[in-house]
């Protein structure tokens, strides 16, 4: 059988792009970013790990098993042993997950078999998250799973203790694949919210799990809210603070979007346009997303949010489908506008294109003090020849009812859905961004890519990317450059605002700018990255002014700092 | 023709329901969130079609000529196609009356121009344009307004036999698909039946009474070459298969003009 593909004869903004001299501008980007080296070092780094995508996930439903478990290679960086060096923690369906402690060399050591994490039963761990809930200094565990939550507290920088009873976080029939911490009433702790994907139903009995429909579907799965009472219980809040249910979220972003002092959230979703709630004075949240309606998104994966414009307004990079013909819409850059709207401009800055994007972050790549966007994605290669596009598409046309039954859907083993897809590198060359992934490592790599890290692995200030596959192989791509460029890093240790400080601003004032960058790790599609503050500097030799933001409010002005290497922060 | 020899069609003619139900449709489309559609869009579509039209016409008969047909096939674009951007509607609009002023044979247009624009616009736009199959609400109200409205208008404009011979043919090929796939989900090949795009093609997009053959037994063979087209496209996996079913089958249609005759536009929008 042939496949669909009769488009893309001729296309009319490539002439006019050949026509307007494009593609001079682009040698002239391509002679810009020669010095930006990107090496898979996934090998020398003894980072040895396959992720194997449990087959039989659904035995109730094996036409969709594969999409049941699609999303369940995940990965959380984090100083696990308060070493002062970034660790890694990978998710496998085989239960075998990996705990991968920096050796100081360049080399990592796979330690989970006497981490003391299990997960028994739990076919899928989507979504690990490092995080210290009781404030004791060390990164506990979060992961949340196709059964259940696991918490595991930390005891002594390797060994971790399955809590999760004794903090009350009760089993819930939840396929969690977005799941985020928050500290929403700044009482120094953080708290959880998790999102379900799909609803709570009986799957012996009821096939009926599916989306109503691939644009606007609201049957998603429930959101709840645990605020974490002083380090000892999680307590589930009443109507999850006033954030509905129904959404198929697949990320939760955290930031405080309006600068009132309070992280508000962001949801990526899946089915329809995302929602957007407002925190309202730690107390709840206020659903704000008619401010998203003069852009529309149907697509959402992740959640990343940065200020790259020195303007004191974040955007929010949620990833997308981008498939030639069908789903032409592709990633949403959102920013906000003076009347408060977010309105997308991936267009008009060269993001929206990457495929079937997942996992999507922020990485100063040169350290020229301009973030750019690295980009994970496709989502099912199996035979070429055998494209679901036309199957899916017959199917998303189908009246009410018929999508959301699970019996309806086409066999997805052994097909190809926006698959064998190479990874993007969105430079940022100022108001635009040119993907520069063509000639780099991440240009030949072809894996279902899921979650991306940003990761310093040698505290050298250059952020490298850690790539994730679905049913594949783990990626480390150290990130170096040719060109001397200045950094500077903050490690933010709390004390009122939490140990983590999540949510703790920096601003610096160089000679005719102002950067801004947030702690906000936990952001994004199945990831934790490094939870370093950093910044690239460029050519500058000095900084006027440092200004810290606690999330407890307190704004310090830092006095001592160094250049090119990591400063402590105490609260 | 009034004073300013601005030709406004008669009151009677049935193009006037054919905009009042493509302007329900527009609203319904555009109250629906998860469409996308803007303004913006509509305006460019619209304004386009309206002004090349009058353009055509004016440097053809030198007269002023508001465009109801125009009017009627921007519209149609606007909740046929499906794209992010706004230059694509302009594109489409062009395209759409393009051809029916410059593809013609013996003084009638060759093509539907709606499904001109359409095709034309997914083949030469394809990295922002696709069609909006799938974006319309899924409740079963939809369906039934186009059946009931479909065969309002085609019963109207003598095409409700094209209409009501295509689904017929549709469910018998669907059926030898189904016999000859090694699926066993036959739901799966009916599918479209159960959503709203498959009627508003079936009724508004192969119906057009100009472009369509003029007897009934040429339409049953008109519509018999669409369900044929649309099968084989079908099986092939290719998408938006019946909107290429029906430009392929227009080409068809120009090379055995005995078999599929076409009469002149000047005798076909007639109030029954």
């Amino acid at each position: 059988m042939t496949n669909y593909n009769i488009f893309g004869i001729f296309n009319i903004p490539i002439a006019l792009c050949i026509l307007s001299g494009c593609i001079e501008k682009s040698k002239d980007i391509t002679t810009e970013i020669n010095h930006i080296l990107i090496k898979d070092v996934t090998m020398t780094s003894a980072i040895d790990f396959t992720h194997k995508q449990s087959k039989y996930f659904d035995k109730y439903f094996p036409n969709i098993s594969r999409y049941m478990s699609s999303t369940s290679s995940a990965v959380a960086v984090a100083d696990v042993n308060n070493d002062g060096w970034q660790d890694i923690f990978l998710t496998n369906d085989t239960g075998k997950h990996a705990l991968y402690i920096n050796l100081k060399n360049g080399k990592f050591k796979n330690q989970f078999s006497i981490s003391g994490i299990t997960t028994g039963d739990v076919d899928n761990v989507l979504r690990p998250i490092f995080f210290d809930f009781d404030n004791d200094g060390l990164k506990d565990l979060f992961l949340g799973t196709n059964k259940r939550y696991y918490l595991y507290k930390n005891m002594n920088g390797i060994f971790f203790k399955d809590v999760t009873a004794r903090l009350g976080l009760a089993q819930e029939n939840l396929l969690i694949i977005a799941a985020n911490v928050i500290d929403y009433n700044k009482d120094g702790y953080l708290d959880l919210v998790v999102s379900g994907y799909f609803k709570e139903v009986d799957r012996t009995k009821n096939s009926r799990f599916m989306p109503t429909t691939f644009n606007g579907a609201e049957n998603g799965g429930p959101v709840y809210f645990y605020k974490n009472e002083g380090g000892k219980k999680f307590v589930k809040q009443k109507d999850a603070l006033g954030i509905p249910g129904g959404g198929w979220t697949l990320a939760i972003g955290v930031y405080d979007l309006n600068y009132d002092g309070y992280d508000d959230l962001w949801f990526a979703t899946d089915f329809n346009t995302d929602r957007v709630y407002e925190n309202v004075k730690g107390k709840s949240f206020k659903d704000i997303s008619k401010s998203l309606e003069h852009s529309f998104s149907n697509n959402g994966m992740s959640a990343e949010i940065a200020e790259i414009d020195d303007d004191g307004q974040p955007v929010i990079f949620v990833s997308q489908i981008y498939q030639e013909g069908i789903e032409t819409d592709g990633n949403t850059l959102f920013k906000r506008n003076k009347q408060g709207r977010y309105i997308d401009q991936a267009k008009k800055r060269g993001v929206d294109k990457c495929g079937w994007a997942w996992g999507a972050k922020f990485i100063d790549l040169d350290n020229n003090s301009k973030l750019d966007i690295i980009v994970n994605n496709g989502y099912f290669s199996g035979d070429p020849q055998k494209n679901l596009w036309f199957k899916i598409s017959t199917l998303g046309s189908a009246g009410k009812g018929f999508l959301e039954d699970a019996k309806n859907w086409p066999d997805l083993n052994d097909v190809t859905w926006g698959g064998h897809q190479t990874k993007c590198i969105f430079y940022n060359t100022g108001k635009k961004f040119i993907d520069i992934s063509k000639n780099s490592p991440l240009g030949k790599n072809r894996g279902d890519g899921r979650s991306v890290a940003a990761i310093d692995f040698r505290n050298n200030g250059y952020q490298s990317i850690l790539m994730t596959m679905q049913n594949g192989k783990t990626s480390l791509y150290e990130v170096s450059n040719k060109r001397k460029a200045n950094w500077i890093g903050f490690t933010a240790i709390g004390k009122k605002s939490g140990t983590d400080a999540f949510g703790t601003k920096i601003r610096i004032q160089l000679k005719d700018r102002v950067l801004v960058r947030a702690k906000h790790p936990t952001n994004g599609f199945l990831t934790q990255s490094d939870e370093r503050i950093h910044f690239g500097l460029g050519r500058n030799e000095k900084i006027q002014k440092v200004s810290i933001t606690w999330p407890s409010g307190k704004i310090v002005e830092l006095k001592k700092y160094q250049l090119n290497r990591y400063n402590m922060l105490y609260e | 023709m009034n004073k300013f020899n601005i030709i406004i069609p008669k009151y009677n003619d049935p193009r006037w329901i054919l905009f009042l139900f493509f302007s329900i449709y527009l609203i319904i489309s555009s109250l629906t969130p998860t469409f996308g559609r803007n303004v913006s869009q509509m305006i460019a579509a619209v304004a386009t079609a309206l002004l090349l039209d009058a353009a055509f016409t004016y440097y053809k008969k030198k007269i002023l000529f508001f465009s109801l047909s125009g009017l009627i096939a921007s519209i149609g674009l606007c909740f046929l196609l499906y794209s992010p951007a706004v230059w694509p509607f302009a594109v489409a609009a062009l395209l759409t009356i393009g051809s029916k002023h410059l593809i013609k044979f013996r003084g009638n247009h060759i093509f539907n121009p709606n499904n001109f624009g359409l095709v034309l616009s997914l083949l030469l736009m394809s990295d922002i344009v696709s069609t909006t199959s799938g974006r319309w609400i899924n409740e079963p109200e939809l369906p039934i307004l186009f059946i009931v409205l479909g065969t309002i208008i085609t019963y109207k404009i003598n095409r409700l036999d094209v209409a009501l011979s295509f689904i017929l043919f549709f469910i018998i090929f669907t059926f030898i698909r189904y016999q000859i796939s090694d699926t066993a989900n036959y739901m799966l090949f009916y599918l479209p039946m159960t959503g709203p795009t498959f009627y508003l093609f079936s009724f508004f997009h192969i119906t057009d009474p100009i472009t369509s053959p003029a007897t009934r037994k040429s339409r049953f063979i008109f519509a018999f070459l669409i369900g044929l087209v649309d099968a084989i496209l079908r099986y092939n996996e290719i998408l938006y298969a019946p909107f290429y079913a029906l430009f392929i089958v227009t080409i068809i249609k120009q090379v055995f003009p005995i078999l599929l005759p076409v009469q002149s536009s000047k005798n076909v929008w007639v109030y029954k």
